[in-house]
């Protein structure tokens, strides 16, 4: 993994891929209110992903059909990811689109940017899956460390944002095995007992990875930000 | 924040907790004890969302892969039927918070250890009320009585859901409320008019998705509102709960096809405010005497008709 992908810039792709630090404005100081205004009055081009949204609020089935086509690939992707068998990817994918539909109406900016809002969905809904089955229970995870290296590179590659660049960056200062946890907890869904398992490490030594990772990452994020 | 009395209040230890979820690493309980705080402490979840935020970019990196045509045609379809009860009859149900949701239950070692995070307040149980979620442990079918859901409400779900009401009052030949009637034998249908207690199964969301009604031959049946599977794998088992004392008895499996109505084994009518649950276990049925598994289905049973 280089820093080459630091360079990269560019405006977002398309809906799916909204959400740069240019759009949000500054990042707010440690535990400062989040991010409340709309685009419009950033002088930005407004994501397109809300509209979507304020008409699924509204019952707009249509709407719910652009909504599905512009970003079901990055949720499926997430939920197929972590839970690493397509049937239970699309049930949690299901129930996430669902619950998306439900709460459209009172979506808010405050609440994230509208694709980071559906990801956690689908995320925290991968988990719950992923905690009550027990998915690799005596299983080894197919990730190795060429998947792991291509993830972080990743970060910006796909985005393509000042955010991802900002993150690749300061998941390069961590030390190899935070950021090791880190990926693999946000993107695998690991859990402690997991991450102990697979290193052949005390849980102990695992959690005390990650809080330290956590701590290193908000501070550079805080500090670059 | 003034300075932190308690290790809840360290902004550190809050931002270290936020983090934490974001990223997954908490167990169930522990994350539905977040997500219980979050509603009444608005630096937690200010610093949720900073990290989900922030470590959007990692999600966006995973590749993204196209779901199966048939997957998006399952959930337009239950999209539609949504939003056509939404038309049909603007009934509120009761709702989720706004915030990225999770369902799940909490572990006592994890609920110990946010516990001494925070104080712990009532949210919790109103919360899961409110979401239909629910707990195998005993003293957790206390919170029925908080969700109190009433048969009005019930009854206007009903409707909402498209449901006749006349197939609820007893008309003979009602075995199908919705689905498919494959396993309805004529003696079944003879004695559906002589239903003596309803109730109305909802999922996380507070949506409808069974209907379960005791007969007077204390026989249960089981109608699928929802003619989507609501699980992947194992078996549905409902159960029947006291809500006072917590006591939960077995009823039956729920059949794989979610298109059928079932009768199950015969079942007494717990007293004190009844209720059903569903539980995801093991293919065949829960090895304990208990649940094993997460109840994802719920509801209060209400007596109607004659007196039991």
């Amino acid at each position: 993994m280089t820093m080459t992908t630091m360079q990269r810039t560019g405006a977002a792709s398309g809906a799916a891929e909204k959400g740069s630090a240019a759009e949000r404005g500054p990042a707010p100081e440690q535990g400062s209110a989040p991010e409340q205004g709309p685009a419009a009055e950033q002088g930005e081009r407004p994501d397109p992903l809300i509209g979507l949204l304020e008409r699924c609020g509204t019952g707009d089935v249509a709407a719910f059909d652009e909504l599905y086509a512009a970003t079901s690939s990055r949720l499926y992707g997430i939920a197929l990811r972590m839970l690493r068998d397509p049937q239970t990817a699309e049930d949690v994918l299901q129930e996430s689109y669902l619950s998306i539909w439900n709460k459209a109406g009172s979506y808010r900016r405050s609440l994230g940017e509208p694709l980071a809002w559906m990801c956690s969905i689908a995320r925290y809904r991968s988990l719950d899956q992923l905690r009550r089955r027990k998915y690799r229970e005596n299983a080894q995870s197919p990730l190795d460390e060429e998947g792991f290296a291509a993830a972080v590179d990743g970060v910006d590659a796909e985005g393509r944002t000042d955010d991802g660049a900002l993150l690749q960056h300061c998941l390069e200062r961590l030390k190899p095995e935070a950021r090791l946890c880190v990926v693999l907890a946000f993107c695998e869904g690991y859990s402690h007992d997991e991450l102990s398992e697979r290193f052949a490490t005390p849980l102990g030594t695992v959690k005390s990875w990650i809080r330290r990772g956590v701590a290193s990452l908000r501070g550079c994020i805080d500090e670059l930000a | 924040m003034s300075s932190p009395e308690t290790p809840a209040d360290d902004p550190d230890i809050v931002d270290m907790l936020a983090a934490e979820f974001v990223l997954g690493t908490l167990d169930r309980g522990a994350r539905l004890d977040v997500e219980d705080r979050r509603e009444v402490d608005p630096l937690l979840d200010e610093r949720v969302r900073w990290w989900e935020q922030r470590l959007q970019p990692l999600a966006l990196a995973v590749p993204a892969v196209a779901p199966s045509a048939e997957c998006r045609r399952r959930i337009v379809r239950r999209i539609h039927r949504r939003a056509a009860e939404r038309t049909a009859a603007p009934v509120t149900l009761p709702e989720a918070a706004p915030s990225a949701d999770s369902t799940g239950d909490r572990s006592q070692g994890a609920r110990g250890e946010l516990e001494a995070r925070r104080g712990v307040t009532d949210l919790a149980a109103a919360r899961r009320a409110r979401h239909g979620e629910e707990l195998p442990a005993l003293g957790r079918w206390r919170a029925f009585g908080i969700a109190a859901s009433l048969l009005a409400l019930s009854l206007a779900v009903l409707l909402a859901a498209g449901v006749d009401p006349a197939a609820l009052s007893g008309e003979a030949g009602d075995g199908a409320v919705a689905g498919t009637d494959v396993d309805i034998a004529p003696r079944q249908i003879a004695v559906a008019a002589d239903r003596t207690a309803l109730s109305l199964l909802r999922d996380a969301d507070g949506q409808p998705r069974f209907i379960v009604e005791i007969r007077s031959d204390d026989s249960v049946s089981i109608t699928a509102l929802d003619r989507e599977p609501a699980t992947p794998a194992s078996s549905l088992q409902l159960w029947m709960a006291d809500g006072v004392s917590g006591e939960l008895r077995p009823v039956g499996l729920l059949p794989d096809d979610p298109w059928s109505s079932v009768r199950l084994d015969d079942v007494v009518l717990i007293e004190r405010e009844p209720a059903f649950a569903v539980s995801i276990e093991p293919a065949g049925g829960s090895p304990e005497p208990g649940p094993t598994g997460d109840v994802v289905f719920q509801g209060t049973i209400h007596p109607i008709g004659t007196e039991r």
